[in-house]
């Protein structure tokens, strides 16, 4: 399994922008419940992993962070969904 | 990672992703161009059936007046979206090239007009646009924009039976069917905001 995925924080966020063209911070506060400090601690590895794209601006002279999945994300999160899936499946079956 | 764990995990992806994937749009914003579009194709369509002669200068620009300010309306509210939204969904992203195709098609048809398309069926083309535009949002779970489609389409319907009154008919499917559904977007109760 993806280690990186392994933390529900961060797979929340993959989950988040997956449906998503791209998200803001605080929305991605929002639908994690967790705090400034943590996320983006979380969101850092994540981009630095190549899992998510980072992309600052200014909304009404103030600086927005958005954040969009990329590329290696998306093939990381379905590939971690289908072992979860299996492991689900194997436990099922014994 | 044990197996109640990987359990945990996906059913808060499926939670998250059910939450965020609204296939459906009916935002604020997209009920205020369905408004002003819908009022001002609706008056022009109006226009040209009761203007036998000169056409009725009052229909004629109150219609413009609000393709105009719909046109702009519709500028802002892409500009400030792209600008200010907290989350632009793949479902907005989805729906809002099929809009533009449709309509990009729908003014490049009106264009042909008079060659190809004589004055009613060169307003049916508008309706046939705005009707594909609703069923579309219809398809992917507005019954609202079903049912403006649906309308859409009956107008054109009973334009063509009864062409004593095709613009009063392609009028109403779009004060019905595209105004109207507008209004009860904005109407809703906790109607969506695409802005921020």
């Amino acid at each position: 399994m993806d280690d990186l995925l392994l933390s529900k924080i961060r797979l929340g966020v993959i989950a988040e922008l997956l449906t998503a063209k791209w998200v803001a911070f605080s929305a991605l506060q929002r639908a994690t419940g967790t705090t400034n400090g943590n996320l983006g601690a979380h969101l850092s590895k994540l981009v630095e992993a190549g899992y998510v794209g980072e992309e600052k601006t200014f909304v009404n002279r103030r600086p927005q962070t958005r954040y969009r999945l990329t590329e290696t994300g998306r093939q990381a999160f379905v590939a971690h969904v289908r072992e979860m899936q299996a492991l689900l499946a194997q436990e099922s079956a014994s | 990672m044990e197996a109640s764990e990987a359990r945990e995990h996906l059913e808060m992806v499926d939670a998250i992703i059910r939450a965020g994937e609204s296939p459906a749009w009916a935002s604020r914003q997209l009920g205020v161009t369905l408004v002003l579009f819908g009022l001002g194709a609706g008056l022009l369509d109006l226009a040209y059936q009761v203007g036998t002669g000169a056409l009725p200068s009052y229909l004629l620009y109150g219609g413009f007046a609000a393709l105009g300010a719909g046109l702009l309306y519709l500028a802002w509210w892409l500009l400030v979206a792209r600008r200010s939204a907290e989350r632009i969904s793949m479902a907005q992203v989805r729906a809002g090239r099929v809009m533009g195709a449709v309509w990009w098609s729908v003014t490049v048809a009106a264009f042909c007009q008079p060659h190809l398309f004589s004055l009613w069926s060169a307003a049916a083309i508008w309706s046939l646009g705005a009707a594909i535009a609703q069923l579309v949002n219809g398809f992917f779970g507005e019954r609202r924009g079903l049912a403006g489609g649906a309308i859409l389409l009956g107008s054109m319907l009973v334009a063509n039976y009864a062409p004593s009154v095709t613009g009063y008919a392609l009028a109403a499917g779009f004060f019905f069917g595209y105004a109207g559904v507008g209004i009860l977007y904005l109407a809703g109760a906790g109607a969506a905001d695409d802005c921020g």
